[in-house]
């Protein structure tokens, strides 16, 4: 380790004794390759251990001091980045809606597959009465998200309005459908009228989707 | 015929173990937005998982330790730190999930609220680990796992355009309606899910637990690169499953309850049992791994004693870690966190600390010390370095990829 003719550091100079004397040895790179990063590994123990046990305190002081300094620094470029990121990300109203939209028609047509089956006698009441609450719960958070978007121009306005009118529609018929099989009832009626409101949904999504 | 016995079974306790909460929900979710136009990252990830499971494998059949036990030796304090720190958040997160997984799979058997099966999930994996012998929780939860094969059934039971599917599959694209980025994140989230930290730490420590020497290399090397690809299937069968039922009905998938609306279709109320049966134990037996893989690095690196093959009392730090994992799952689960959510992040997460994971164990199948003519040979080698960038490729864009989408969203 002593004799290093590029003046590096002991380390520099470590990767560059093992690539003169040992890779042309090795025919194999990736082997090669491996061979490196472990002696790398190996090399920066042996240095952490002598670190440990040599560096006097008022070093170690000002080595974490200058370390800190880097740290807070990196910090504080990532948060900058990241405010850049989000802030490019950030939409309207409209996107937002085109979403909605998207998670509703998703929840809905859920809930319309899921009492089809219960009604085909296909599937387990359970699951069914499970996949509808999991619906109702994503019709709430879509009620929750559309009702937080700030409109201001008439575009959006007319968009949360049309979105609203059937999300409000969509979470009768989901009431009316967890009543029902939770009451045994027939269901045929109940199926159909859920697919009528996927209908709705399904147009929704058409029509604000692209804007998403 | 007692080893080819032996052979079968390890095949299929690997096929039934290979799935677990993470593999379940993203190969759903992905199916249901993007079809199959990210099969091709489950090979991706089945390859690489096979080739390091069955290095971490050798390793420990070679050296008779863990391998987290010599990364530690190995590479000193600071890299097994890294290594340990990266693995094992990483498995605290997944084990969480894997907790939610099994409360969700028992709702859908009894209409019960996720919330009240949380304990009682967290209890019996406890409780499992504390009573029952490796081997049998092992082929246990691993054969009745293999209910999910209805999965595959169920594929073929819809009776789809298989060309329609090989042209999603081989000549992938992102769809109209979802952007690159989100294409990307969900490769990205895919190939995470596939090669989960922990299933490494858990298949070298179980060779260990299983007193596996040279003479077992050969048939851990088949249970692996048999039993992996083959559960690799399975999950192009969970995607492809919500391609022909979910995508066209514009369904998204955001709860377990919607993975098991294709099979109901396909195969009725027989199916659906199958494939409930199938999550609890697909869950609870990644539950029961991820438990003991927190157990097994913080042992391995502290230097405690470890192992189920030694009594409780012997080997007393090693079950108080897992308590403490268990019961910090539960904290977390407690809170309300939606398990699917946490699942997700967990298979993001995953992708982020693979270098961590992947390298030291590299660097230790490549030390002459530890593994002497069983070291990695050329073309494994040149396999690895190859997975080494793919790996480091989605681990750096993971992030970025996330905070762009909005998780994907």
């Amino acid at each position: 380790m002593g004799s290093n003719p590029t003046g590096g550091t002991a380390l520099g100079g470590e990767i560059t004794r093992i690539r003169e004397e040992d890779i042309a040895s090795i025919s194999d790179v990736s082997s090669g390759v491996i061979e490196l990063v472990s002696r790398a590994f190996a090399l920066q123990r042996r240095r952490s251990t002598v670190w440990l046990v040599n560096l006097d305190v008022r070093r170690r002081n000002i080595a974490r001091g200058r370390s800190s300094v880097r740290v807070r620094g990196g910090a504080v470029a990532v948060a900058l980045a990241m405010v850049v990121v989000l802030s490019g990300c950030s939409g309207g109203a409209v996107p937002a809606i085109g979403a909605a939209a998207v998670q509703l028609d998703s929840a809905v047509q859920t809930a319309s597959l899921a009492l089809q089956q219960a009604d085909a006698d296909i599937t387990f009441t359970p699951v069914a009465e499970t996949t509808l609450e999991n619906a109702i719960t994503e019709v709430d958070d879509v009620s929750t998200q559309l009702s937080e978007t700030p409109v201001q121009t008439g575009r959006e306005q007319e968009a949360k309005r049309e979105a609203t009118a059937v999300l409000q529609d969509a979470v009768a018929v989901l009431d009316d459908a967890r009543t029902a099989l939770q009451a045994g009832d027939d269901l045929p009626d109940t199926v159909e009228q859920l697919q009528q409101t996927a209908k709705q949904t399904a147009e929704l999504r058409e029509r604000w989707e692209p804007f998403s | 015929m007692k080893r080819v016995l032996g052979v079968a079974l390890g095949v299929l306790t690997a096929i039934g173990g290979f799935l677990d909460i993470g593999d379940l929900v993203t190969n759903a979710v992905v199916g249901s937005r993007f079809g199959l136009s990210l099969a091709w990252v489950v090979l991706v990830g089945v390859v690489g998982i096979c080739l390091f499971a069955q290095m971490s494998g050798r390793v420990a059949a070679v050296s008779g330790r863990a391998t987290f036990e010599i990364i530690r030796e190995r590479l000193g304090p600071k890299a097994g730190l890294a290594n340990l720190s990266a693995s094992f958040l990483i498995n605290l997160l997944t084990l969480t999930a894997e907790i939610g997984g099994i409360a969700l799979a028992l709702q859908l058997a009894s209409s019960v609220s996720p919330g009240l099966w949380i304990p009682v999930a967290a209890f019996a994996v406890w409780l499992v680990i504390w009573r029952v012998k490796f081997s049998i929780m092992e082929n246990v939860t691993g054969l009745v796992g293999l209910c999910l094969i209805v999965f595959a059934v169920a594929l073929f039971l819809l009776g789809p355009d298989w060309s329609k599917l090989a042209e999603q599959a081989f000549a992938p694209s992102v769809p109209g309606s979802e952007s690159a980025g989100a294409y990307w994140y969900y490769a990205v989230a895919l190939f995470g899910a596939a090669m989960t930290p922990y299933e490494v730490f858990f298949f070298s420590s179980g060779a260990v637990e299983e007193k596996w020497t040279k003479k077992d290399i050969g048939q851990s090397r088949i249970n692996v690169l048999v039993g992996f690809p083959l559960g690799g299937v399975l999950s192009v069968a969970i995607a492809a499953c919500a391609t022909i039922v979910l995508l066209p009905r514009g369904i998204e998938v955001s709860s377990l309850s919607q993975i098991v609306l294709p099979v109901a279709e396909a195969g009725g109320k027989l199916a659906v049992a199958f494939v409930i049966v199938g999550i609890v134990a697909a869950t609870f037996g990644a539950a029961l791994e991820t438990t003991l893989s927190s157990g097994y690095t913080l042992a391995q690196f502290f230097g405690w004693s470890w192992g189920k093959f030694r009594k409780p009392a012997e080997a007393a730090r090693f079950h108080v870690a897992m308590i403490v994992c268990l019961l910090v799952g539960l904290a977390v689960l407690a809170t309300g966190v939606d398990p699917i959510l946490v699942t997700e992040y967990s298979v993001v997460f995953s992708a982020i600390a693979l270098p961590l994971t992947y390298l030291p164990i590299l660097i230790v199948a490549n030390d002459e010390q530890y593994m002497g003519d069983a070291r990695n040979g050329r073309v494994t080698n040149a396999f690895a370095l190859v997975y080494l960038v793919i790996i480091l490729v989605a681990s750096i864009a993971a992030i970025p990829l996330m905070i762009l989408t909005g998780a994907g969203a």
